[in-house]
């Protein structure tokens, strides 16, 4: 009896938290996306006296939102493939490997995440110059590669660290290709870990500003660089919401379709000796 | 069914260390050979040398007469069965077990035919659709086993296949897979640190210690007749002393004067004069009741402590004749008959001469 009082304690906590964090921010910014201008919503009301779509044509019709998720959703991709790409050998030879100064290798492949992204933007886009990379895309594509390395690297060096040796010989001693050896013994350990740091990279490009905005201003506009527009001096709450919606309503349908692939396969990472 | 020679193999680590210094064995067609010996003395790097993991530093394998040494796993005619099972967790049985065929590009109806004979053998049919985890550890062992014998490989690996399974299971096992080897005649090294299930399972028992092979004979020569000290207090209990033999006048008998007394031994070899370890097995002692003082190969020793185990009593006993505070180890299978003080005698063939002292 105690014990499910102290459960729907603890459930009640749980969903006044996730309503503090959650329901009221994004039920602010939806309320926020359609005050009408011509009736401002300030102190006492409530909540807003109006409610439109303007603020969302307005925006629509006036910024480039439209080429602005072009760039985001195609850079977002891309830099989430190629970012898998490269840190897979690192987090391979940091998992399964044994060489002189892995420590220090692990420590320094981190170093992006302390350093402020403002920091390495500014650096990063004068390196840029130097080497003739003038083409914004590709150079942004390169900076969020930068940027995102150490989690993909990180995600997968666990991974990796999982893949059981066992099942590697086993395959071997049967004859399996090198494809056969990787689907059969590292492939089903390693899917979930793929598919976290695609996530998570994905997600970090799409909102990531520094770099884009250094880089991509004047003329490349994501969707930060244009929330952001609309934040500091050029303070305007109901468009940012807008913004902001837009921004991250695509993410969160995007990571329940993740977490769902993601749970047709969690069976796999279980097993072992029984 | 392949015969495989093992020729002055030698492994040493960058960082020194010798894994296998020169072990030469030859196993015959259809033979079981079991590779014992205390952890780290090399008998899984041996094991694994023969799969072809571990790279040696000198000396060759042979299966069949064909010179695998430089070949990769992948290519040698030698299939594993791994201590953790090491079946796919997302594949089922039958996957499990197809996964060499396939591999080997074999057609479908031979791919469906060592599936059908495999599953048989270890009689796991009703499971072949279960997945690994579903399956208790003796069955996961007998996928491993059968998805082995799928490959119809010349030489059958066994990395310590029943360490993972509880006592009476491993005892039920031990056997199964004996009959199996029998009746379909494949080669096996076995590789285990259990003295029972070396001697209950072989053909032939190599005893291996800091890479080197100590002795390699059938199980009732090395239990009988080991070759050194530590062939036989490895294998089974043994009470090892040193003797010195005098000049004989009997035909291969002859007299050993040791810390518990003067023995008569009998052996082939001429060891007039010598100094040797002699050992003796704790069940070859007899107690003799009322025996009269002096009588041949006899000694007596007061009872330090006694564990009543069933079928036998084992006892520790100090011999009255030593000075030195050593025990010796005796068992009997009349608990009735121990007294605080006792005689033993035993008998000339009970002792096997170890090397010098």
């Amino acid at each position: 009896m105690r014990r499910s009082k102290l459960n729907i304690l603890l459930v009640a906590i749980l969903v006044i938290v996730l309503v503090l964090w959650l329901a009221v921010p994004f039920g602010m910014a939806l309320l926020w996306s359609l005050v009408d201008p011509s009736k401002a919503w300030s102190y006492p009301d409530l909540l807003p006296q109006k409610l439109s779509f303007v603020r969302w044509t307005e925006m629509w019709e006036t910024t480039n939102l439209a080429l602005a998720m072009g760039h985001s959703y195609t850079l977002a991709p891309i830099v989430a493939v190629c970012t898998l790409i490269l840190a897979a050998p690192t987090a391979y030879a940091f998992a399964r490997l044994d060489f002189h100064g892995k420590t220090a290798a692990q420590m320094l492949s981190l170093l992006p995440l302390v350093v402020p992204e403002f920091v390495t933007a500014l650096f990063f886009t004068s390196l840029l110059y130097k080497l003739g990379i003038y083409a914004k895309f590709p150079a942004i594509v390169l900076g969020h590669i930068v940027l995102f390395l150490p989690y993909a690297i990180r995600i997968l060096t666990v991974s990796f660290a999982q893949v059981r040796q066992d099942l590697i010989d086993a395959a071997r001693d049967l004859g399996a290709s090198p494809w056969a050896r990787f689907s059969s013994a590292f492939l089903p350990v390693l899917k979930p870990g793929i598919l976290a740091a695609l996530i998570i990279v994905f997600i970090q490009s799409i909102e990531e500003f520094a770099i884009s905005f250094v880089v991509g201003s004047p003329d490349f506009t994501t969707i930060p660089t244009i929330l952001y527009s609309y934040l500091g001096d050029n303070f305007i709450r109901p468009n940012a919401a807008v913004v902001s919606l837009i921004l991250v309503v695509p993410n969160i349908i995007l990571l329940l379709i993740f977490e769902r692939l993601l749970k047709s396969n969690g069976a796999v990472t279980v097993g072992g000796k029984g | 069914m392949a015969r495989l020679e093992i020729r002055e193999v030698s492994k040493t680590y960058p960082n020194g260390f010798r894994a296998l210094e020169n072990v030469s064995i030859d196993v015959k067609s259809g033979e079981f050979l079991t590779l014992l010996g205390p952890s780290g003395c090399g008998k899984t790097t041996l094991l694994k040398a023969i799969a072809g993991f571990h790279p040696v530093s000198s000396g060759k394998f042979l299966i069949d007469g064909k010179d695998v040494t430089t070949d990769s796993p992948e290519r040698r005619d030698t299939a594993m069965c791994f201590q953790s099972y090491a079946l796919f967790p997302h594949m089922t049985v039958a996957e499990n077990i197809l996964f060499g065929p396939r591999q080997n590009r074999l057609s479908k109806s031979e791919c469906d035919v060592r599936l059908a004979d495999s599953l048989r053998q270890v009689d796991l049919e009703a499971h072949s659709d279960k997945l690994p985890t579903a399956l208790s550890g003796g069955q996961q062992q007998r996928v491993g086993l059968a998805r082995a014998m799928a490959m119809r490989p010349g030489v059958i690996l066994f990395d310590e296949p029943l360490s993972n399974l509880d006592a009476k299971l491993r005892h039920q096992v031990r056997f199964e897979m004996r009959a199996l080897q029998a009746e379909l005649g494949f080669t096996a090294i076995y590789v285990t640190h259990d003295q029972a299930e070396a001697l209950a399972m072989s053909d032939r028992i190599a005893v291996m210690k800091a890479g080197r092979i100590e002795q390699i004979a059938p199980p009732s020569d090395i239990y009988d007749r080991p070759a050194n000290r530590f062939v036989a207090d490895f294998i089974g209990a043994a009470n090892i002393i040193s003797a010195e033999f005098m000049a004989t006048d009997t035909a291969n008998m002859w007299s050993a004067r040791t810390e518990i007394g003067t023995f008569k031994i009998a052996s082939d070899e001429n060891l007039t004069g010598k100094k040797r370890y002699i050992c003796w097995r704790p069940e070859s002692a007899e107690i003799v009741e009322n025996a009269p003082t002096n009588t041949e190969n006899t000694f007596t020793a007061k009872v330090v402590t006694q564990a009543y185990q069933g079928n036998v009593t084992d006892i520790v006993m100090r011999p009255v004749t030593d000075g030195s505070n050593d025990t010796v180890s005796i068992q009997t299978r009349k608990p009735e008959t121990i007294r605080a003080e006792l005689s033993i005698r035993l008998a000339p063939d009970a002792f096997s001469v170890l090397e010098d002292v």
